[in-house]
């Protein structure tokens, strides 16, 4: 009785100290001893989804493609498939290595031991890299090395400081970790806020793989490949995997992702919200320089070696301070104003009923790769008339830059006229003062002379300048009466047959197959197995607004099969057509809307 | 046991069982002005769902002080003496003073009608008294006929997901259709609910009304249990997979304005006087554990000063929504 009563007491107190610790500090550090590491997980050298053939796989919420390379030899493992061809070489390495009969071994059923495991990785190594391999003595360098650029996760930073030994290119990088926003004080805040809020899913170094990330699907992003979906930037120019702009993240951070499991984080402060950003650069130009050192710092020995070794040719420190910097850069290029997607202006009254059906309409067929007469005809239409203008400005342009060079070379004419004149009449003064010819030296001292007065002959041309003009005009070369009928006799025949061509290669419907209703599965870059969206649910996830649905039209999603549709081609149509998709797009969804503009899906 | 007993005292349960009951009644009394009350009430059911809390509160508060009293006395009096006899031998005479308790006690018939037919009238009472109250909040007849008193209809739609409210609004030229026609009636108003039109406007963890307009919001969720709460409207409701529920409140104080600064609009507000105060943000947390991220999921409630305002939001939320350039 008195055993339990005190009991009572000590309990109350354990439970008031405990609730005292509520609430003094909500986003408290990371601990120091909490380290990035280096990872240990497979990684993609080539893209997979080049090979790997589309799949009827089921979903596989929970399973992670590669969380370990030797998963691969498992059952039904979705890398089976895209490796498979390669497991032979891998097979021969361990038969020669153990004296074991190749044709015993059972590709479906493989039992490997660590050094087999090796073997494999060796075999398989044109693919995969499999980091495991390297030696702990290595990875404590590389560790290091990328720790004293990137910090650890309760000081984070993205250390630019004597990346480069030129001057002008070392400014530069200040410059991009600047506009990046990767000072040491954001980042701080940005890994306390990532603690609380985005660790469990996409896990401390940024990996995707926190504790909740096996019940979320999709799979939560992996931001060490430097890879991101939603984007507003232009992929047409240069590299088509391009990273977004910090504005692109911060609306996935306000907005969530709606068909995932990434919800809205509005709610914090936009300090917060821009020291997340930050975080996440930080995480991502980390892991990519991470993944660049261990593929480019290690080999296999030669022969039958089984271990990977450091390449002698490539010094670690270097390695990570050149990816380092080549990152910083490469992100802060993408939050240039120019790498932005130029939206063309939507081209007619969004509330004009008749212009939408009629939209919505070439949209489809467009889908569908199959134009139709008038869709063909429509596109030719308004296309054609802005090539024509094209050219006539391009030789409107030539024909003003000739006509300018003549009149230069009329003034400069007059000028060099002018200046004859005078030494001319200065040389028949002179010689009428001596009475004879003038000897070589003496012409020479009038020349200097008459330069010296060239200043004052100058602004008597230019006094006369209107008159040269008008004198130099009559010869000007003009452009032909019939300059537009040319050009369009040059460009009309056979544009009906290129628009065609160009609105039958757009391949909507060969990924997402009746509408996105059938779509099958593929891999993508991160090497997980997604389905082109559904896009009869009208979920979004890049956002809903036209302009979301235009970008990814235009420039698509880095790491996936979606092709980037912005490029201009031949027929300089690809561009136009993009809004009469998105019109397309945001009907399809609502069956009161697809009534309203006669629009059929089945 | 005897050494042990006599440390803490034989009255140790009594004092402490009394010390509780302390505790118990000065927080009470003094929660309310310490700000750990329930937030103001800014809904018009918010005073009938309060009357009844609070009628509940003081039956059980009132039962709970006169069984907690008995209790500590009775353990006060008849505690073990310190040689771990009884103080009171069990044929012994109650005190002259209990008389009318005990007569009563002797007679079990009488105890059985009294604590069945006190308890009786007190559960009847709070089964009636809150028929009227919980119709006026749930039952779609009698929020029909408010929402057509007025000179507009409001209606959005929430899905709860994991973990954030997704909203959708009429657009503005739906908005502007129903309002002129005020037609409760009217087809598409009544099917918009269960039907999304191409032109709606979405917004996350926003639930924009406005001040004296009783509101209808279709919620639903699109995985699985949550539990839609606005505990400054008194309104609970849980969100179940494959259903659509509607929910029905009028607030009646507004908290947003709109920013000159950033053109957005801003709650916790007044919008009347600019006064900022934290009373004056709505959250809408998820009620119903719903999985890890339970604790985040949070909405906020903007209540505008008129219908003018709320449409001049709608306006710039749909101009957002249906964005077709870059800025």
């Amino acid at each position: 009785m008195a055993f339990s009563f005190r009991a009572v007491l000590i309990g109350l107190a354990a439970l008031s100290c405990g609730l005292s610790g509520c609430g003094l500090d909500q986003h408290p550090a990371y601990s120091s001893s909490v380290k990035y590491g280096v990872r240990k997980d497979p990684i993609l050298k080539a893209s997979l989804r080049k090979d790997a053939p589309e799949r009827d796989d089921p979903d596989r919420p929970g399973v992670f493609p590669v969380m370990k390379f030797a998963d691969i030899f498992k059952g039904d493992h979705p890398y089976r498939k895209a490796t498979e061809s390669l497991w032979t070489n891998g097979v021969n390495r361990v038969a020669k290595r153990t004296g074991r009969d190749a044709k015993a071994f059972d590709l479906g059923n493989l039992h490997l031991s660590a050094d087999d495991v090796s073997d494999f990785a060796v075999a398989l190594d044109g693919v995969l890299r499999d980091p495991t391999q390297i030696s702990d003595s290595d990875r404590s360098t590389l560790e290091s090395e990328l720790e004293s650029r990137f910090g650890t996760p309760a000081s984070p930073k993205v250390n630019i400081a004597n990346l480069s030994s030129n001057a002008a290119e070392q400014t530069a990088l200040n410059d991009a970790a600047q506009k990046l926003k990767l000072d040491d004080k954001t980042l701080a805040m940005g890994s306390t806020r990532y603690r609380v809020h985005c660790l469990h899913c996409h896990g401390v170094p940024g990996d995707g793989r926190g504790p909740t990330s096996r019940w979320v699907n999709p799979h939560p992003r992996d931001f060490r490949a430097g890879l991101f979906k939603f984007h507003s930037i232009d992929q047409t120019k240069g590299a088509s995997d391009r990273p977004p702009s910090r504005d692109d993240l911060m609306r996935t951070l306000r907005e969530g992702i709606e068909g995932t499991a990434m919800p809205t984080f509005n709610l914090l402060t936009d300090e917060e919200l821009e020291s997340l950003v930050s975080y996440v650069i930080h995480l991502s130009i980390r892991g990519q320089s991470e993944a660049g050192a261990i593929k480019e710092c290690f080999t296999w020995g030669k022969g039958d070696a089984t271990r990977m070794e450091r390449d002698a040719k490539v010094d670690v420190k270097q390695n990570v301070e050149e990816w380092a910097a080549f990152y910083v850069k490469k992100w802060a290029a993408s939050n240039d104003p120019g790498a932005a997607i130029v939206v063309r202006p939507f081209p007619f009254d969004p509330n004009d009923i008749e212009k939408l059906k009629a939209s919505v309409k070439r949209g489809q067929e467009i889908f569908n790769a199959s134009p139709s007469p008038e869709t063909i005809k429509h596109y030719v239409d308004t296309v054609l008339p802005r090539e024509i203008q094209k050219e006539m400005d391009k030789a409107k342009a030539d024909l003003k830059k000739a006509q300018d060079n003549l009149f230069k070379k009329a003034m400069d004419d007059a000028e060099d006229a002018a200046m004859d004149e005078l030494r001319e009449t200065m040389k028949k003064e002179q010689e009428k003062k001596k009475g004879s010819k003038l000897d070589q030296k003496e012409i020479d001292a009038i020349y200097v002379e008459a330069d010296k007065k060239s200043g004052e002959i100058k602004a008597k041309v230019k006094a006369q300048e209107a008159k040269i003009k008008e004198a130099a005009e009559k010869k000007f070369p003009q452009l032909p009466q019939d300059l537009e009928q040319q050009i369009r006799k040059k460009l009309e025949p056979g544009f009906p047959e290129k628009a065609a061509n160009t609105l039958k290669g757009s391949n909507c419907k060969n990924c997402h197959a009746d509408y996105g209703r059938q779509a099958r599965f593929r891999f993508d870059d991160w090497g997980t197995l997604t389905r082109p969206n559904n896009l009869s649910l009208g979920v979004f996830r890049g956002g809903r607004r036209p302009v979301d649905l235009y970008y990814r039209i235009h420039s698509a999603m880095p790491g996936t099969d979606m092709i980037l549709s912005g490029t201009d081609t031949a027929f300089g149509g690809k561009e136009e057509y993009i809004w009469d998709l998105v019109n397309f797009l945001t009907v399809l969804p609502y069956p009161a809307m697809r009534e309203k503009l006669g629009l059929k899906i089945n | 046991m005897h050494s042990e007993i006599s440390i803490v005292g034989n009255k140790a349960w009594s004092i402490l069982f009394g010390v509780s009951m302390i505790v118990c009644a000065v927080g009470f009394a003094i929660s309310p002005l310490m700000g750990w009350w329930m937030p103001e009430g800014v809904s018009t059911h918010a005073w009938d769902v309060d009357f009844l809390f609070y009628v509940i509160l003081y039956v059980t508060a009132f039962f709970f002080f006169l069984t907690e009293g008995i209790l500590v006395a009775f353990m006060w009096l008849y505690a073990a003496n310190d040689d771990g006899k009884r103080p009171v031998e069990s044929n012994a005479e109650y005190p002259g003073f209990m008389s009318p308790i005990t007569s009563l006690l002797y007679d079990q018939h009488r105890v059985e009608l009294a604590w069945t037919f006190v308890p009786s009238v007190i559960l009847l009472y709070i089964a009636f008294a809150q028929v009227n109250t919980w119709a006026n909040i749930k039952y779609e007849a009698r929020n029909k006929a408010k929402a057509g008193d007025v000179a507009a209809v409001h209606q959005l739609a929430v899905s709860a997901r994991q973990f954030e409210w997704r909203m959708r609004y009429p657009s503005v030229h739906n908005f502007k259709k129903w309002t002129a026609e005020k037609n409760i009636n009217a087809d598409d108003f009544k099917a918009w609910g269960k039907i999304p039109h191409a032109d709606d406007v979405y917004v996350v963890n926003e639930l924009h009304v406005w001040k004296g307009q009783a509101v209808v919001v279709h919620l639903s969720t699109r995985d699985v249990i949550h539990s839609l709460n606005l505990p400054n409207f008194r309104v609970k409701q849980d969100a179940l997979p494959g259903k659509l529920i509607p929910v029905y409140f009028t607030p009646t104080k507004a908290n947003c304005k709109k920013s000159d600064k950033t053109g957005r609009w801003v709650d916790g507000v007044d919008p009347d006087t600019g006064k900022e105060s934290k009373d004056l943000i709505y959250d809408i947390p998820c009620a119903e554990l719903c999985g890890w991220g339970h604790y985040r999921m949070i909405g906020r409630v903007y209540v505008h000063k008129d219908q003018a305002d709320y449409l001049a939001w709608l306006e710039s939320a749909e101009k957002r929504n249906s964005q077709r350039t870059r800025d």
